[in-house]
């Protein structure tokens, strides 16, 4: 077996850039020696491999442009506006309707109808009163059903008794 | 067209994407396989050389300005992914396991002789780079895959041309040990059925 072991010249550059010399070196050793020979097939499978996946790349799409462009528009507004207003343009739509809300209920509460609280005139009293100054004074009409005769003259005879004494 | 896109001007921003759109999108297939990332990916490319026009000093290619911005953003995204747990190098598909026979009885170094061995290929490809660090995945695609000059990848990434090399020796090293640990499972596998 020769002397000294191939793995370090596979691992030293790409499989590929081996020279006529690196390989026949290589080969040479590989026939007596399992375990670089195990190294070499695995080196020559990376190899290709390697090649495989360097050969796809994946094409531009068709909306590739538009699509940074979008982005870039995007990055460029929201960088431009400081946060309050970025903050703003979210809830502005919120923000209006409430405050609109409030300018109609406060309109509402300062200009509109209140229910009636006035104190009642002596007119207002008299036109829902039954007995009425001139009713009682001139006609009379049926109090007296309510105060029996005995009840006055008593009444009338007491303050004459207690101004006598 | 750079000053009139750092000015505001959206139609020379516009022409820059549409120039350039193409190399950026080669650049994300090389970290990411699904459309939908790859386009993700470009799109925070652009999105961060628009935002940053102005520290472009216009001493170097805009490409290359471009590509050093592409590279990192899907390095950091590729870092911030989480590693898929349901899929394990060591299970593979029923087309990935002849395949792997095939490579190991030929002596062909034909790159892909249909393209369904190269899709064959590609998705043990990527199963197998998955699980590497992402900065193990950069270094194999721009040097071995790409064949980029180790300088170019050093100005790329912002490391020593010594630290690109060790990168390099040493995500060899992890690949060729994955693909070690693959074709030992895949020969139990097939003994297995043989014996079975």
């Amino acid at each position: 077996m020769p002397d000294t072991h191939i793995i370090k010249v596979l691992e030293e550059k790409p499989f590929r850039a081996l020279s006529p010399a690196d390989i026949a070196h290589v080969e040479s050793h590989i026939a007596g020696c399992g375990e670089c020979k195990s190294a070499y097939s695995a080196a020559r499978i990376a190899a290709l491999l390697i090649d495989a996946r360097a050969s796809e790349t994946v094409e531009v799409g068709p909306f590739f442009k538009t699509r940074v462009m979008a982005a870039i528009r995007e990055r460029a507004l929201s960088a431009e506006e400081p946060a309050l207003v970025r903050m703003w343009r979210a809830a502005s739509a919120l923000v209006s309707t409430l405050g609109i809300l409030l300018v109609i209920l406060t309109l509402i509460t300062i200009f509109g109808e209140r229910p009636e609280t006035r104190v009642p005139t002596t007119d207002m009293v008299a036109s829902q009163n039954l007995y009425s100054p001139e009713y009682v004074v001139l006609d009379g009409g049926d109090l007296g059903d309510e105060l029996a005769n005995d009840q006055v003259l008593g009444t009338i005879y007491d303050l004459e008794d207690g101004d006598e004494q | 067209m750079v000053s009139q896109a750092r000015g505001g001007n959206e139609r020379a921003f516009e022409e820059i994407l549409r120039r350039y759109s193409p190399r950026v999108f080669r650049i994300a297939s090389k970290f990411f396989r699904q459309p939908d990332q790859v386009e993700d990916a470009a799109q925070e490319a652009f999105l961060k050389a628009y935002t940053q026009l102005s520290s472009y000093e216009g001493r170097g290619s805009l490409e290359g300005w471009l590509t050093r911005i592409t590279t990192n953003q899907c390095i950091n995204k590729l870092r911030s992914a989480k590693r898929r747990p349901e899929s394990s190098v060591s299970e593979l598909t029923d087309h990935e396991g002849p395949w792997l026979e095939n490579q190991l009885a030929g002596v062909s170094m034909e790159r892909h002789q249909s393209t369904e061995s190269g899709r064959v290929a590609a998705d043990l490809a990527e199963k197998v780079l998955s699980e590497l660090p992402a900065d193990d995945r950069l270094v194999l695609m721009s040097i071995d895959g790409e064949h980029l000059p180790v300088k170019d990848v050093a100005a790329l990434t912002g490391w020593s041309e010594s630290k690109v090399k060790v990168r390099a020796f040493r995500a060899r090293r992890r690949m060729r040990k994955a693909i070690e640990k693959l074709l030992g499972s895949n020969r139990l596998v097939s003994a297995d059925q043989k014996g079975g």
